[in-house]
């Protein structure tokens, strides 16, 4: 399975690279949105693993482009933003789930990548 | 000496001093007349009887005359007439005579010249008359002679009563005179008398009335200093009558009035100095909307030109509102001011204005008006204006750090979370023991650092008052099960045993499940936390009148007596509570009081220590009240 990890956090986007590797999942990791965009482009992903708040292009962002392309593959929010209306509006841009990352252990994330 | 006396006294002494004065006047005038009537009723008496005995043997005298004359006349005709019935009735008329002459001698003084003549002239008729009687008796006629002498002697005693009559009549006339004297004597007496009684009276009066007058207007003089406000001069109480009694009150009043003076321009000027020392603006309009009372802050605030009157202006002449949103272009129409609203329909407004200010400065004003109401009347209203314009910006401030707290704060706790978490599940390569230990501590201290950021997020929300609420209709039972479903893990741990008890024919309520949750949720994550290993816990939910009553139990460690009053403080944990369970914020029961209570809900408990411990809480059968906010909490 190919996962792609879309987090400008380095500690966060290594920590969640180890783990799924460790895992034994293919890994990828873009540091904003117009990168996870291009490698999106550039091959295929079964999972993303995409924050919010990121420089250049945020998740939003991501998620209305990928909503209007019409080409969502499972995407899994991970953010510390928690208002209410954050996770209502991923999810009606076509999130899988809403995850707030310090709520949120790895394994949890690993069963739900694996559900996929 | 009669100062001490008192007013009433004093009059009634005055008015006793005429009264004593006008009764000697009396007596004195009673015992004139007395002796005036004494006098006259003297002369009355003699005068009368003395002409009374006088007309009587004058009468006497006529009446020997006419017995004669027709004695005489009768001889003169031949008629054979009784000599001596004649000289019977003769014998007869002398005594009456001299007896009637007797009566008259007793009246007079002795030795009186007319009573002397008139009693000689009588003796003389008698003796005439016995000579004529005998005369008759001897003959048919009378001697021409003695006749003559009778006749003399007759007439001789009436010119003695008359002359005596007339003297009587002199002595009338005497005693006239002296009774006509005295009696004016008396009238000049009774004249001076009464005039002196006139004029004393009128003296005292004078006197009297002249001296309360002034005792009067001195009080008046001080009264209208005391009126004019000068209080430095008490009025000089100068007798101890009422007029002193007066002037003691009026002093006492001064005094009063003082204090009262001295209190009120204290006020005033304690309101004078509360009201330009306020933080927030304030203007006083009319009924009409006509400016009475600005400080200085509404002043500074409106950018009201320093010198401008504006007393007596109409408010939206002076400065003007607009809507709060930065587009508002247009002024409010002078119906939507929040004064005109208070002065027209008597109630209070508060509300967030636009005002323009200088250098094209957009300022948001909040505005309480309140209107002043004399019983059912608007009379004016009270507007007080605070600058908010630094406060939204700050409130909007708080929002933004709490987003980049959330973010930036838990960016770095994530981190630490998930490294450890794969240091102890052995990611990195199976750990000593020791080393285990110590990614787990790591491990659990994060976890506190996260829910304590979690809490202080949701505080800082709550405290902000600007949580959304969301309410819909909520199945109760489903709410708690759900919830109970998430804490199986943790009641297994404790081996703990868990009822639910929920009214079935409760209806579905609007509720914000997220925020009823999380009451729930932080009531039975307290009550695992603080109940021992095998313990019991029952969540009751039951409707009472318009209410839905919650109750969790638990037979925990309980809360101690000294400490209840403080469980919903901010940060309180409980001492007892502290040492079995090092976990936790002491910010949960703070947190789930301040839902309930926005809600229109009611949060208690009852606790006794090494029992357990119930709390309730309340929530109105109408459900909550949808709120536009611009917050959520974490869940």
């Amino acid at each position: 399975m190919n996962i792609l990890i879309v987090e400008d956090e380095k500690a966060l986007a290594h920590a969640l690279e180890l783990k799924l590797l460790h895992e034994g999942f293919a890994v990828s990791v873009a540091s904003n949105g117009q990168e996870c965009l291009d490698a999106l482009a550039r091959e295929h992903f079964d999972v993303v693993l995409l924050d919010l708040i990121m420089p250049v292009m945020d998740g939003f962002q991501v998620l209305e482009h990928l909503h209007k392309q019409g080409t969502m593959p499972a995407v899994f929010v991970l953010s510390n933003l928690s208002q209410h209306e954050d996770e209502a509006r991923v999810l009606a841009l076509g999130a899988r789930k809403f995850f707030i990352k310090s709520d949120t252990p790895l394994t949890t994330l690993v069963e739900e990548v694996k559900k996929v | 000496m009669l100062k001490g006396l008192s007013l009433r006294f004093k009059l009634i002494l005055a008015f006793l001093v005429i009264v004593v004065f006008l009764t000697g006047v009396s007596v004195y005038q009673i015992r004139s007349i007395q002796h005036l009537n004494t006098v006259f009723a003297e002369l009355v008496d003699t005068f009368f009887a003395r002409v009374d005995a006088l007309n009587q043997v004058k009468l006497i005298g006529t009446q020997i005359h006419d017995q004669t004359v027709q004695y005489q006349y009768g001889t003169l005709a031949g008629a054979a007439l009784d000599h001596t019935a004649y000289d019977a009735e003769l014998k007869k008329s002398a005594v009456q005579l001299k007896s009637e002459e007797a009566h008259y001698r007793s009246l007079v003084v002795l030795n009186d010249a007319n009573a002397q003549a008139v009693m000689e002239a009588v003796d003389e008729v008698v003796t005439q008359s016995q000579a004529v009687g005998d005369a008759a008796a001897g003959r048919a006629t009378v001697p021409d002679k003695l006749e003559r002498s009778f006749n003399q002697a007759q007439a001789g005693l009436k010119t003695a009563v008359d002359q005596a009559l007339a003297v009587e009549g002199k002595h009338v006339n005497q005693a006239d005179t002296e009774v006509g004297g005295t009696v004016i004597k008396f009238r000049e007496a009774i004249i001076i008398l009464t005039g002196s009684a006139v004029v004393l009276a009128l003296l005292l009066g004078v006197v009297v009335s002249s001296w309360i007058a002034r005792s009067l207007s001195h009080i008046k003089v001080g009264a209208q200093r005391i009126a004019s406000g000068d209080f430095s001069q008490p009025i000089a109480v100068k007798s101890r009558d009422e007029i002193g009694a007066v002037s003691t009150a009026f002093n006492q009043m001064a005094e009063r009035l003082k204090e009262a003076y001295r209190r009120q321009a204290y006020a005033q000027q304690r309101d004078e100095a509360m009201l330009q020392s306020m933080g927030e603006g304030l203007i006083a309009v009319d009924g009409e909307g006509r400016i009475t009372l600005i400080n200085d802050v509404a002043s500074r605030l409106l950018e009201l030109p320093k010198g401008t009157p504006v007393i007596g202006k109409l408010v939206q002449d002076v400065y003007q509102l607009y809507g709060p949103e930065p587009t508002a272009e247009q002024p409010l129409p002078t119906e939507r001011r929040p004064s005109f609203i208070s002065l027209k329909n008597g109630v209070g407004v508060n509300d967030v204005f636009g005002f323009h200010a200088s250098g094209n400065r957009k300022l948001l004003i909040n505005i309480t008006a309140s209107p002043i109401k004399n019983g059912e009347q608007v009379t004016g209203a009270i507007t007080v204006l605070r600058d908010v314009t630094k406060e939204r910006e700050v409130d909007r401030m708080k929002t933004e750090f709490i987003s980049l707290a959330s973010h930036q704060l838990r960016t770095p706790l994530s981190a630490i979370k998930w490294f450890s978490e794969m240091l102890a599940s052995g990611d990195a390569g199976e750990l000593q023991p020791e080393q285990l230990d110590f990614a787990n501590n790591i491990a659990s201290s994060t976890e506190r650092m996260i829910d304590l950021v979690n809490a202080l997020l949701n505080i800082s929300r709550i405290e902000s008052g600007r949580i959304m609420v969301d309410p819909k209709p909520t199945d109760i039972k489903k709410l708690v099960s759900d919830i109970v479903n998430d804490l199986k893990a943790k009641l297994e741990e404790k081996q703990q045993n868990l009822v639910i008890s929920v009214h079935d024919d409760l209806p579905q309520i609007n509720l914000d499940p997220r925020l009823i949750g999380q009451v729930y949720l932080n009531l039975l994550t307290n009550a695992i936390k603080y109940t021992p290993k095998g313990g019991e816990i029952a969540v009751f939910v039951s409707r009472k009148e318009d209410q839905i009553v919650s109750q969790v139990t638990d037979n925990g460690y309980g809360i101690p007596k000294d400490q209840q009053a403080r469980v919903f403080q901010k940060f309180f944990r409980a001492a007892n509570a502290v040492k079995v369970e090092t976990d936790g914020t002491g910010l949960g029961l703070y947190l789930i009081k301040a839902i309930i209570e926005s809600s229109g809900g009611k949060i208690w408990f009852s606790s006794e220590e090494g029992k357990g411990t119930t709390f309730w809480f309340s929530m109105p059968m109408s459900g909550m009240k949808a709120k536009q906010g611009e917050v959520t909490l974490d869940v």
